[in-house]
């Protein structure tokens, strides 16, 4: 694959990271506000969210597993190992926390009557936590980018 | 009309999220201070991260299948399912930051 392909492919892994984060609070702001009429949106939120999620999954992974190694050994060479050390490490394994609350999210939407307040509830808190997963994990992405920026940095003007 | 009882495949699943997301952040530890365990996770698809995956994806779907058709819904309301995922899931995560900070 081509430099140009490479790194679209992280972007487009980013992108659709970050569109399952914007779907699961648009999801949070529909159940808060649940009613007979939007429930079926509540549902296909929470589908699109988790086909979201998986999609970053796999181009993610794919792209850790193939392209990434060329990217840590320049981080790790750098002032910012720890870009990797932690944050990736971090990163890569909190990411099957994340999977795992996004594949639920349709089944609690799709097999439960919404207008019970509990089971909204539950609703609620795995939206949540894939929110506020998804935030850290995006955020973790950012410092693992400047991390490679560190290590170039380190390479032309040490 | 409304139901108050959840769902059997909820049930099952929201709690294989609680359960696979602690042993997920057990795997972790344990690969990272057994060295030949994490080569042979490595040796074995190819990389340490994809055997990881693979593991806790399949364990994932098969323990909410079984959960699914073994709880009895009355034992598990929404709000003390909600407390489960959401304290194991803090747990989890935590525990993975704490690790790769002292590691």
């Amino acid at each position: 694959m081509s430099l140009f392909g490479i790194q679209v492919s992280v972007m487009v892994h980013v992108l659709f990271g970050v569109l399952g984060i914007i779907l699961a609070v648009a999801l949070l702001v529909y159940v808060l506000n649940a009613s007979e009429k939007n429930i079926p949106t509540i549902r296909s939120l929470s589908l699109w969210t988790a086909v979201s999620m998986i999609t970053s999954y796999v181009i993610g992974g794919w792209w850790y597993v193939v392209h990434y190694p060329a990217e840590r050994a320049i981080i790790r060479a750098g002032q910012w190992s720890w870009a990797h050390t932690f944050f990736m490490e971090w990163k890569e394994h909190v990411f099957f926390a994340l999977l795992f609350l996004s594949i639920l999210l349709p089944i609690i939407a799709y097999r439960n009557d919404l207008m019970v307040p509990e089971n909204r509830k539950l609703l609620l808190v795995a939206t949540l936590l894939v929110v506020l997963i998804g935030l850290a994990v995006d955020g973790a992405g950012a410092v693992i980018s400047r991390g490679v920026i560190v290590g170039y940095m380190g390479r032309v003007a040490p | 009309m409304t139901s108050n009882t959840l769902d059997k495949t909820t049930i099952g699943f929201g709690l294989s999220v609680a359960v696979m997301s602690i042993l997920n952040a057990l795997l972790v530890i344990f690969k990272e201070m057994t060295p030949p365990f994490k080569k042979a996770m490595a040796d074995t698809m190819g990389h340490h991260w994809t055997t990881h995956g693979v593991v806790v994806l399949v364990l994932f779907f098969a323990l909410g299948f079984v959960l699914a058709g073994a709880v009895k819904p009355e034992s598990w309301g929404a709000g003390k399912l909600g407390n489960t995922i959401l304290w194991s899931v803090i747990l989890s995560c935590a525990a993975v930051a704490a690790f790769y900070l002292l590691h």
